[in-house]
């Protein structure tokens, strides 16, 4: 058997094939994880789509609207106002003296009255560089 | 101990071996993600559904605007409605994504009165 140590150019051509290799396996499963994601984040836009507009029909379909206000209503001796917070958690809250919040929706970067509905826009920061944005409208006049 | 280096055949197979593995994960997380968009694309048409039903139990006119507006995001999308002996079927069809090819639609049957 020969036994004998690895030349520099043997090293160097490991090393080269280690270099590409490495960052392609990165970007590889960077890729599969984002693409994972997004589908996951779909689902979840559905179903948070679903939720805000069947309390948003619920209470324009029960609720009085308040003047002057966008989005609140007097329901049942309460006022309902939906807010986004800095965290962009969509909630409908209820004022005093029935207090009370639940949250409907994450990753809100708008949320705003429309001329025959609502416009609400879902965003998930897959990384810094890239975003994704969905937007829906929600008709409210209709019955 | 016989030292030989490999083969162009072990080469290629090793190389076949990871291209598919790959290609096969890559596949899978494609089709989570179309998965995932048509279940939103089927929320947007039911809310075009939901809309198109509420005006025909309700008697109102359909707004062009807002089911321009709702259409918008739907591929080829169509809404259909037929009345018959006070019961209107609305029916909603759209493409669905790419790497999916069956049909997407959404039925519904709205009675004329059934909301306040």
């Amino acid at each position: 058997m020969s036994r004998r140590a690895f030349t520099a150019v043997e090293l160097a051509i490991c090393l080269t094939i280690l270099i590409v290799l490495i960052p392609l396996v990165y970007a590889g499963a960077l890729i599969v994880e984002e693409t994972h994601s997004l589908g996951l984040w779909h689902l979840q836009s559905a179903d948070q789509l679903r939720s805000v507009t069947e309390e948003l029909r619920l209470d324009v379909r029960r609720g009085v609207p308040i003047e002057g206000q966008e989005l609140a209503w007097k329901l049942d001796g309460c006022q309902v106002s939906y807010r986004v917070d800095e965290r962009g958690v969509l909630s409908r809250e209820l004022a005093e003296p029935c207090r009370g919040a639940r949250g409907l929706a994450t990753g809100v970067t708008a949320f705003e009255r429309v001329q025959d509905g609502v416009e609400l826009e879902l965003t998930r920061v897959l990384r810094p560089t890239r975003q994704e944005h969905s937007r829906f409208f929600i008709p409210l006049e209709a019955p | 101990m016989r030292n030989r280096g490999t083969t162009l055949v072990e080469l290629m197979i090793t190389v076949a071996i990871i291209g598919i593995s790959s290609s096969i994960i890559v596949g899978a997380a494609h089709q989570a993600r179309m998965a995932g968009f048509a279940e939103l694309q089927r929320e947007r048409a039911l809310l075009l559904l939901e809309y198109h039903a509420g005006c025909a139990s309700s008697g109102q006119p359909v707004s062009a605007d807002v089911t321009q507006r709702l259409v918008e995001s739907l591929p080829d999308a169509e809404v259909s409605s037929a009345s018959a002996e006070g019961l209107t079927t609305v029916t909603v069809r759209w493409r669905p994504p790419l790497g999916l090819t069956q049909e997407r639609s959404l039925t519904v049957f709205a009675a004329a009165g059934s909301l306040p």
